[in-house]
C-alpha cells in the first residue's frame, strides 16, 4: 500500500468514528436497533493487506470506539474476530486467478450482491459477538438476540446506503 | 528448535488472534470490576472534550424539555420552601430533615448517557476540582441517578442506576420496609424490588424512598411507586415491580451528593467490624 493510501484511509478512520459518536450513538431505533457504521471501515480494507496488521487494526479501532462507549475490551474483541475470519471468507468465495489488486472490497467494485451477502454476514458476527458479550452470556437471551437481529439489518441497510453514495456500481 | 520456530510462524495469525481476544476478554473483566482505575473511560480529557462537543450541539434541541423541567423543579422547591417556613413557625422538633444537613449538592451536567445497554455509564462536566471522588452518588429531583466510579481533574465517570449489577438500598414509605431496588435490563422506567418479606401488606401506588443505611444517598428521596406484585406460594419474598419516577433517557442536569460524614461512618463500621472490606 502506497504512503497516499494510508493516509486515505486514516482520514476515512477518524471521519467514520466521529459520526458513529456524535451521530449514531444517540441514533437508537425503538430501543433494539443500533447501528455501529465504523464496522463499513473495516470491511472496505483492501484485500492485500496482511492478516495480522488487519487484526492490529481492528483492536485499535475496536478499542477507540469503546473508550467512546465504556465498555472497554467489547467492540475490540468483536473487531479482531471479524479481522480475522475476513480473509478466510475471502479466500472461500476467491474468483478464479485472485482478486485485481487495483480493487477493494466495495459495491463499486464487487456488485451489490456480493456486497450486501459479504455485510449482512460480517455485520452479524461482529453485532451477535458485541450485545453477547455485553449482556455478559445468556442472559436475557432472546431479548438479545432480538437486539441483534435488528441492529444486523439497520446496520447494514445505512452501510449498504452509504456504499450506493460514494462508491456507486459500475455501469 | 527449529520445528518450534517453523510451528509458531505458521500459525501465527492464530496465535495473534487468540493473544488479542484474551487482552480484550481481560480489559472487559478489569472493566467490570466495581471501582477499577480506569483510565481508558469516557472522563479522560480528549474522549470528554468531543462528548462535551456533541453534546452542546444536542443542547439546541433540548432547550424547551430542559426549561420545563427547570420550571418543575422550581415548583417543587417553592413547595418545600414553604412547608418548611411553616414548620418553624411552629414549636416542632427536628425530624428526618436534620440529616440533610450532612450532605453537600454538587450540581453537574450530563454529557454522555444511555439506556438501552445492559451495563449503562453516565459522564458529567464536573471532577476531581470540584470536589468530586468516586463512590460519591448522583441524583436528580426525581430520584437515584447513579454513582461515581472514576473522576479526571474536570469530568467523572459513573455507573447509571440502569447497570445490571448496581443494587440501591430502598424502602417502602408507608410500611417502613427495608428493601433492595435493582434494574432489570429491559425498560429504563422499571425497576425491582427484593427483599420484601411475605407478611407485609403492599398496596398498588406505595411509595418507594431511598433508605438511607450507605451513606451515598440521603434518607427519603422518593424514587417511584409499586406498579405491581406477586408472591409464589413456596417463597418468602414478593416479586415487586416498580415505575421510576426518573426519566433516565432525558437526563440533564444533577446534583453529586457530598457525604460530609462518610469518612466517619466508614471507619466506624470497619473498627467495629460490622463491614468487612
Amino acid at each position: 500500500m502506497s504512503s497516499r493510501n494510508i493516509f486515505i484511509q486514516i482520514i476515512l478512520l477518524i471521519v467514520f468514528l466521529l459520526v458513529q459518536i456524535i451521530l449514531f450513538k444517540n441514533l437508537v431505533v425503538f430501543n433494539v436497533a443500533f447501528c455501529f457504521i465504523y464496522v463499513s471501515f473495516l470491511l472496505m480494507l483492501p484485500f492485500d493487506i496482511d492478516r495480522l496488521f488487519l487484526m492490529l487494526i481492528g483492536f485499535s479501532t475496536g478499542f477507540m470506539v469503546d473508550i467512546f462507549y465504556d465498555t472497554l475490551g467489547i467492540h475490540a474483541a468483536s473487531c479482531v474476530l471479524i479481522m480475522y475470519l475476513r480473509p478466510m471468507y475471502f479466500k472461500l468465495v476467491a474468483p478464479q486467478g485472485g482478486y485485481d489488486v487495483r480493487i477493494i472490497p466495495s459495491i463499486r467494485d464487487m456488485g451489490f450482491i456480493w456486497y450486501a451477502v459479504f455485510t449482512l454476514i460480517f455485520v452479524f458476527i461482529h453485532h451477535l459477538t458485541i450485545f453477547f458479550l455485553e449482556a455478559g452470556g445468556g442472559k436475557m437471551f432472546f431479548y438479545t438476540l432480538l437486539k441483534v437481529f435488528f441492529s444486523t439489518l439497520f446496520s447494514s441497510f445505512v452501510i449498504i446506503l452509504v456504499q450506493y453514495i460514494f462508491y456507486p456500481p459500475r455501469r | 528448535m527449529r520445528n518450534l520456530f517453523l510451528f509458531l510462524y505458521r500459525y501465527r495469525a492464530f496465535i495473534i488472534f487468540v493473544l488479542l481476544e484474551v487482552l480484550c476478554g481481560w480489559l472487559i473483566v478489569r472493566n467490570n470490576f466495581y471501582q477499577g482505575a480506569a483510565y481508558f473511560n469516557s472522563a479522560n480529557t480528549a474522549s470528554a472534550w468531543t462528548l462535551q462537543f456533541s453534546n452542546n450541539v444536542s443542547d439546541y434541541f433540548g432547550l424547551r424539555t430542559v426549561n420545563q423541567e427547570l420550571a418543575r423543579e422550581n415548583a417543587i422547591l417553592k413547595k418545600h420552601v414553604s412547608k418548611l417556613r411553616q414548620s418553624l413557625t411552629k414549636d416542632s422538633l427536628p425530624g428526618n430533615n436534620f440529616l440533610f444537613k450532612n450532605f453537600e449538592f454538587i450540581p453537574a451536567k450530563i454529557i454522555n448517557n444511555s439506556t438501552q445497554n445492559f451495563n449503562n455509564y453516565i459522564t458529567i462536566n464536573k471532577g476531581r476540582k470540584d470536589g468530586i471522588e468516586p463512590g460519591m452518588g448522583v441524583v436528580t429531583s426525581d430520584g437515584v441517578v447513579g454513582k461515581i466510579k472514576a473522576t479526571s481533574s474536570h469530568y467523572a465517570t459513573g455507573i447509571s442506576f440502569l447497570h445490571s449489577n448496581y443494587y440501591v438500598s430502598a424502602k417502602v414509605k408507608r410500611t417502613q420496609t427495608l428493601c433492595s431496588m435493582y434494574w432489570n435490563g429491559i425498560n429504563p422506567r422499571e425497576a425491582n424490588l427484593l427483599y420484601v418479606p411475605r407478611h407485609i401488606r403492599l398496596q398498588k401506588g406505595d411509595t418507594v424512598v431511598t433508605s438511607g443505611f450507605n451513606a451515598v444517598f440521603p434518607e427519603d428521596i422518593v424514587v417511584g411507586r409499586i406498579i405491581d406484585f406477586r408472591i409464589q406460594e413456596n417463597e418468602e419474598f414478593f416479586e415487586v415491580e416498580m415505575e421510576l419516577d426518573t426519566d433516565y433517557s432525558a437526563l440533564s442536569y444533577v446534583y453529586v451528593i457530598k457525604n460530609l460524614m462518610r469518612t466517619e461512618i466508614d471507619s466506624l463500621e470497619l473498627e467495629t467490624g460490622v463491614i468487612d472490606e
